[in-house]
Protein backbone atom coordinates (compact mmCIF):
# COMPACT_ATOMS: atom_id res chain seq x y z
CA UNK A 1 0.00 0.00 0.00
CA UNK A 2 2.67 2.23 1.22
CA UNK A 3 4.37 1.25 -2.69
CA UNK A 4 1.80 1.86 -4.15
CA UNK A 5 1.12 5.63 -2.53
CA UNK A 6 5.11 5.86 -3.21
CA UNK A 7 4.05 5.10 -7.01
CA UNK A 8 0.99 7.42 -7.56
CA UNK A 9 2.86 10.14 -5.86
CA UNK A 10 5.73 9.69 -8.47
CA UNK A 11 3.18 9.80 -11.16
CA UNK A 12 1.66 12.59 -10.06
CA UNK A 13 5.63 14.37 -9.56
CA UNK A 14 5.54 13.50 -13.31
CA UNK A 15 2.76 15.05 -14.32
CA UNK A 16 3.04 18.37 -12.46
CA UNK A 17 6.62 18.40 -14.45
CA UNK A 18 4.87 17.87 -17.77
CA UNK A 19 2.29 20.59 -17.39
CA UNK A 20 5.40 22.59 -16.14
CA UNK A 21 6.66 22.23 -19.64
CA UNK A 22 3.24 23.21 -21.31
CA UNK A 23 2.24 25.90 -18.68
CA UNK A 24 4.90 28.02 -20.86
CA UNK A 25 3.33 27.49 -23.70
CA UNK A 26 0.01 27.75 -22.69
CA UNK A 27 1.47 31.82 -21.72
CA UNK A 28 2.61 32.52 -24.22
CA UNK A 29 -0.36 31.62 -26.68
CA UNK A 30 -1.91 34.38 -24.03
CA UNK A 31 0.25 36.60 -25.24
CA UNK A 32 0.09 36.16 -28.86
CA UNK A 33 -4.13 36.81 -28.09
CA UNK A 34 -2.87 39.97 -26.80
CA UNK A 35 -0.61 41.04 -29.17
CA UNK A 36 -3.85 40.21 -31.86
CA UNK A 37 -5.97 42.04 -29.44
CA UNK A 38 -4.26 45.18 -30.43
CA UNK A 39 -2.47 45.49 -26.95
CA UNK A 40 0.96 47.39 -27.06
CA UNK A 41 4.14 45.88 -25.75
CA UNK A 42 4.18 48.15 -22.94
CA UNK A 43 0.71 46.85 -22.10
CA UNK A 44 1.60 43.54 -22.62
CA UNK A 45 4.38 43.60 -20.41
CA UNK A 46 2.89 45.31 -17.57
CA UNK A 47 -0.27 42.24 -17.60
CA UNK A 48 2.66 39.91 -17.47
CA UNK A 49 3.84 41.43 -14.46
CA UNK A 50 0.70 41.69 -13.06
CA UNK A 51 0.00 37.58 -13.67
CA UNK A 52 3.59 37.36 -12.14
CA UNK A 53 2.46 38.85 -8.86
CA UNK A 54 -0.81 37.02 -9.20
CA UNK A 55 0.66 33.62 -9.72
CA UNK A 56 3.14 34.38 -6.43
CA UNK A 57 -0.21 35.52 -4.05
CA UNK A 58 -1.52 31.83 -5.42
CA UNK A 59 1.16 29.99 -4.64
CA UNK A 60 1.93 31.87 -1.38
CA UNK A 61 -1.89 30.93 -0.15
CA UNK A 62 -0.93 27.43 -1.32
CA UNK A 63 1.86 27.01 1.07
CA UNK A 64 0.26 29.30 3.94
CA UNK A 65 -2.87 26.17 4.00
CA UNK A 66 -1.12 23.16 3.15
CA UNK A 67 -0.51 21.21 6.49
CA UNK A 68 2.55 21.47 8.72
CA UNK B 1 41.39 95.95 -51.82
CA UNK B 2 41.11 95.53 -48.02
CA UNK B 3 37.55 95.66 -48.64
CA UNK B 4 37.82 92.59 -51.21
CA UNK B 5 40.05 90.67 -48.96
CA UNK B 6 37.59 91.20 -46.00
CA UNK B 7 35.18 89.73 -48.47
CA UNK B 8 36.41 86.83 -50.16
CA UNK B 9 36.74 84.73 -46.63
CA UNK B 10 33.52 85.81 -46.20
CA UNK B 11 32.44 84.24 -49.28
CA UNK B 12 34.25 81.28 -49.46
CA UNK B 13 32.30 80.71 -45.73
CA UNK B 14 29.32 80.65 -47.20
CA UNK B 15 30.67 78.70 -50.02
CA UNK B 16 31.20 76.11 -46.96
CA UNK B 17 28.16 75.82 -46.32
CA UNK B 18 26.86 73.57 -49.56
CA UNK B 19 30.05 71.63 -48.48
CA UNK B 20 28.96 71.42 -44.90
CA UNK B 21 25.57 70.19 -45.92
CA UNK B 22 27.12 67.66 -48.53
CA UNK B 23 28.58 66.23 -45.40
CA UNK B 24 25.01 65.24 -43.86
CA UNK B 25 24.08 62.08 -46.15
CA UNK B 26 27.36 60.68 -44.86
CA UNK B 27 26.46 60.78 -41.46
CA UNK B 28 22.76 60.36 -41.78
CA UNK B 29 22.77 56.76 -42.14
CA UNK B 30 25.22 56.49 -39.28
CA UNK B 31 22.71 58.00 -37.26
CA UNK B 32 20.01 56.11 -38.22
CA UNK B 33 21.88 52.74 -37.76
CA UNK B 34 22.48 53.62 -34.33
CA UNK B 35 18.57 54.05 -33.96
CA UNK B 36 17.97 50.95 -35.53
CA UNK B 37 20.51 49.23 -33.29
CA UNK B 38 18.78 51.13 -30.06
CA UNK B 39 15.29 50.24 -31.18
CA UNK B 40 16.79 46.45 -31.76
CA UNK B 41 18.24 46.26 -28.08
CA UNK B 42 15.17 47.76 -26.99
CA UNK B 43 13.00 45.05 -28.31
CA UNK B 44 15.13 42.34 -27.19
CA UNK B 45 15.63 43.73 -23.46
CA UNK B 46 11.59 43.38 -23.56
CA UNK B 47 11.19 40.01 -25.14
CA UNK B 48 14.11 39.06 -22.41
CA UNK B 49 11.84 40.79 -19.91
CA UNK B 50 8.33 39.26 -21.34
CA UNK B 51 10.26 36.02 -21.22
CA UNK B 52 11.18 35.98 -17.80
CA UNK B 53 8.14 36.94 -16.37
CA UNK B 54 6.44 34.47 -18.50
CA UNK B 55 8.63 31.88 -17.39
CA UNK B 56 8.32 32.42 -13.75
CA UNK B 57 4.48 32.67 -13.54
CA UNK B 58 4.82 29.31 -14.85
CA UNK B 59 7.22 28.47 -12.67
CA UNK B 60 4.76 29.67 -9.77
CA UNK B 61 2.01 27.59 -10.77
CA UNK B 62 4.04 24.42 -10.49
CA UNK B 63 5.31 25.75 -6.73
CA UNK B 64 1.57 26.42 -6.23
CA UNK B 65 0.62 22.28 -7.75
CA UNK B 66 3.04 20.55 -6.17
CA UNK B 67 2.03 22.34 -2.53
CA UNK B 68 -1.56 21.86 -2.51
CA UNK B 69 -1.38 17.93 -4.21
CA UNK B 70 1.04 17.31 -1.24
CA UNK B 71 4.03 16.54 -3.43
CA UNK B 72 6.24 19.11 -1.92
CA UNK B 73 6.11 20.12 1.56
CA UNK B 74 5.77 23.47 2.67
CA UNK B 75 9.24 24.29 2.91
CA UNK B 76 10.27 23.41 0.13
CA UNK B 77 7.52 25.14 -1.86
CA UNK B 78 8.02 28.08 0.26
CA UNK B 79 12.63 27.56 -0.43
CA UNK B 80 11.22 27.78 -4.23
CA UNK B 81 8.88 30.60 -4.00
CA UNK B 82 11.39 32.79 -2.60
CA UNK B 83 13.56 32.20 -5.18
CA UNK B 84 10.62 32.97 -7.37
CA UNK B 85 9.86 36.18 -5.78
CA UNK B 86 13.39 37.28 -5.58
CA UNK B 87 13.90 37.17 -9.27
CA UNK B 88 10.68 38.98 -9.88
CA UNK B 89 11.88 41.95 -8.25
CA UNK B 90 14.90 41.75 -10.39
CA UNK B 91 12.70 41.16 -13.44
CA UNK B 92 11.26 44.53 -11.74
CA UNK B 93 14.18 46.36 -12.02
CA UNK B 94 14.96 45.41 -15.66
CA UNK B 95 11.80 46.54 -16.84
CA UNK B 96 12.36 50.06 -15.01
CA UNK B 97 16.06 50.73 -16.70
CA UNK B 98 14.04 50.06 -19.74
CA UNK B 99 10.87 52.33 -18.80
CA UNK B 100 13.88 55.20 -17.83
CA UNK B 101 15.96 54.84 -21.30
CA UNK B 102 18.71 52.72 -19.84
CA UNK B 103 19.16 50.13 -22.73
CA UNK B 104 22.39 49.40 -21.83
CA UNK B 105 21.59 48.64 -18.38
CA UNK B 106 18.75 47.13 -18.78
CA UNK B 107 19.99 44.56 -21.25
CA UNK B 108 22.15 43.61 -19.21
CA UNK B 109 20.15 42.93 -15.97
CA UNK B 110 17.27 41.30 -18.39
CA UNK B 111 19.79 39.09 -19.82
CA UNK B 112 21.37 37.77 -15.98
CA UNK B 113 17.78 37.62 -14.96
CA UNK B 114 16.65 35.22 -18.00
CA UNK B 115 19.70 32.64 -17.42
CA UNK B 116 18.35 32.58 -13.53
CA UNK B 117 15.01 32.15 -13.97
CA UNK B 118 15.13 29.55 -16.85
CA UNK B 119 17.42 27.75 -13.95
CA UNK B 120 15.56 27.92 -11.37
CA UNK B 121 12.21 26.72 -13.87
CA UNK B 122 14.79 23.74 -14.58
CA UNK B 123 15.37 23.11 -10.72
CA UNK B 124 11.71 23.00 -9.84
CA UNK B 125 11.08 20.76 -13.00
CA UNK B 126 13.46 18.56 -11.38
CA UNK B 127 12.52 18.30 -8.07
CA UNK B 128 8.56 17.88 -9.17
CA UNK B 129 10.10 14.55 -10.84
CA UNK B 130 11.83 13.71 -7.32
CA UNK B 131 14.98 14.18 -9.01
Amino acid sequence: MAKDKGVAKLLDAGIAAYLANIERGVIVAEVRQWELAGKTPEEMTSLLRAMAQESEAKAQKAIDDAPD
Amino acid sequence: MLRKLLIFPLLLGLWGCPGGLNVQPVHAPIVIDNEAAAAKAFRLTRNAIDESYAILIATNRVIESNVSTGIWTKAQGQSHLNQSKKFRKSVDEAENALLLGNINDAKVRAAAIKALVLRLQIEVAQAARGE
